[in-house]
């Protein structure tokens, strides 16, 4: 569980990014954090891992400030970074040196995501490419069953089938204790996976809505022509016509259209 | 802060295990090329000043050779610069995240370091020390500038280095040498790029500044008396030819190391990407 309470960051000689940000997250849940370029997405991450000090505010990550990086907390945080590397070592040296560190790390469960990701233990992590270098990043991360995961753009680099793939393996590895942080631009890849969407923008949280209560206030729809529509909050022109957000009148359900959600959020059509 | 929180044996146990398993094959060139140096030093050393090596003995006394102090003095300094090498990949980011994200302690990740490069460089340095100079014994005791002078080159014991500095001094060198690694341990956190290069660079610097200051002093107070550095520090005997020069360096010595270390622990507590 997250919980951020009036939280001011502020980069050196730079505008503040956050001002006056509260959040709460609960566990079991996969969480898409979306927003624009420069907008904190990484930082605010970076926060959650303690790898920023806090400034202002208060932070409580399962329990723990982050900022003081105790043991028992990192033990139970694993983190996907944008930028990674790995030692020039294969992949089953480096697993057997890295995953005692983890108490809840899961042996078995890594060698099924290795075998779905078609990665072979004895291949030196140097030599793979970055998207299966990055696959593995994933496939440890996962294994490593703590509590709290933050994968900042998981799917860079990875190409289409891997991307469906660890959207698969994603969903059927996280447990109730569990919470997953994803910050990525490419909304389309997590749009079926994430119960939960935030939006940050302008150093403030400008989105906060689960799946259930956004299925339940929005409809999502492509029609040929805007002719006849009522109430539209949103659209965007498309190959097949409009693409429109309309605001839930019946029992109907659309399926999700993640990239139409962000745009009307970040154009204001769409308020929390 | 509970104290499992600061400190568990278990965890810097795995680190420990962590860092020789990733770094593996760092680590034994580094050591090989410590072990191949030293007895190249050596054997380079005795042929060519084969005296320093020798005991001479007279009657009612012998003269200590230095010739095994001063490479002791060198491999300490190699080992220094393998010391210096703890921090000094954090400049990365990556390497820095990776590092942060270790589930240990501040005290731990500060600790696994020091047991690896330090209790353990010093005791695989003390070990080759050993065997080279045994070895290079060896390899030289035939060649040609060593019979011709009638020289013999006694087995190596660790005696020959302490004696090799004169007793009084071998605490004082080797705590000065321990604390310029600590120094080198600690100081390459301070700096993103090329950390140990600057560490050595400042050494340098704020050495020369510190005398630039006493010369300034003697200057100011003694004018006219000394020219340009070309000055000594006016020294008394406090205890048994113990002088107060003495005192102070060796007291600088013998404590800077563990300022040193507080320091560090502070520097990678505040650490930040």
């Amino acid at each position: 569980m997250i919980e951020i309470k009036n939280l001011v960051f502020q980069y050196r000689k730079k505008k503040p990014l956050f001002e006056d940000l509260s959040l709460r997250m609960e566990n079991g849940s996969i969480v898409g954090l979306l927003g624009k370029n420069g907008a904190g997405k990484s930082t605010l991450l970076n926060l959650m891992a303690g790898l920023i000090p806090l400034q202002q505010g208060s932070m409580v990550v399962n329990g723990f400030e982050p900022c003081k990086r105790q043991p028992i907390f990192l033990a139970d945080v694993c983190m996907v970074p944008e930028e990674f590397g790995f030692p020039s070592t294969s992949i089953d040296h480096y697993i057997k040196a890295t995953s005692p560190l983890y108490p809840t790390f899961d042996c078995e469960k890594l060698d099924r995501i290795l075998v779905e990701f078609e990665l072979d233990r004895t291949s030196k992590l140097n030599q793979l490419s970055h998207g299966q270098r990055k696959k593995f990043l994933i496939a440890f991360t996962l294994a490593s069953n703590c509590k709290l995961l933050i994968l900042d753009e998981p799917t860079n680099g990875l190409d289409i089938p891997s991307k469906s793939l660890f959207r698969k393996i994603l969903v059927g590895s996280v447990t109730e204790q569990q919470l997953v942080i994803i910050s990525t631009h490419q909304v389309k890849d997590i749009d079926t996976i994430i119960d939960k969407v935030i939006v940050v923008e302008n150093g403030k949280i400008l989105f906060d809505q689960t799946m259930e209560n956004i299925n339940k206030q929005w409809y999502f729809e492509t029609v040929p022509s805007l002719n006849g529509l009522d109430g539209v909050l949103y659209h965007e022109s498309s190959m097949a016509g409009y693409k429109v957000i309309l605001p839930v009148t019946d029992e109907r359900e659309s399926p999700l259209d993640l990239e139409l959600l962000f745009n009307s959020i970040i154009n204001h059509s769409i308020q929390n | 802060m509970k104290s499992n929180d600061f400190f568990n044996m278990k965890r810097v146990g795995l680190l420990v295990k962590h860092d020789l398993m990733i770094n593996q094959n760092k680590y034994l060139l580094k050591m090989l090329v410590l072990f191949l140096g030293l007895y190249a030093s050596m054997v380079y050393f005795m042929l060519s000043n084969p005296s320093s090596f020798i005991i001479f003995y007279y009657k009612g006394g012998h003269i200590a050779p230095n010739g095994y102090a001063q490479l002791y003095i060198f491999g300490l300094i190699a080992l220094g610069i393998f010391v210096g090498g703890s921090f000094s990949d954090l400049g990365s980011k990556v390497k820095r995240t990776s590092f942060m994200l270790l589930p240990a302690s501040t005290f731990e990740k500060i600790v696994h370091p020091f047991l690896l490069r330090v209790v353990l460089g010093i005791a695989c340095f003390l070990l080759f020390f050993w065997v080279d100079a045994h070895l290079a014994s060896l390899t030289v005791a035939r060649a040609p500038s060593i019979l011709i002078k009638g020289l013999v080159l006694e087995p190596f014991t660790f005696a020959q280095v302490v004696n090799g500095f004169g007793n009084d001094d071998f605490v004082g060198f080797t705590f000065a040498l321990f604390s310029f690694g600590m120094y080198l341990f600690v100081v390459p956190l301070f700096f993103k790029k090329q950390a140990l290069l600057k560490a050595i660079f400042v050494f340098f610097v704020g050495m020369f500044m510190y005398m630039s200051f006493f010369v300034l002093l003697a200057h100011l107070f003694h004018p006219g008396t000394f020219h340009g550095f070309n000055f000594s520090f006016p020294d008394y005997n406090i205890y048994k030819g113990l002088t107060s020069i003495d005192l102070f360096f060796n007291s600088i010595a013998c404590i800077s190391w563990m300022f040193l270390l507080f320091l560090g622990y502070f520097k990678l507590k505040e650490l930040k990407l």
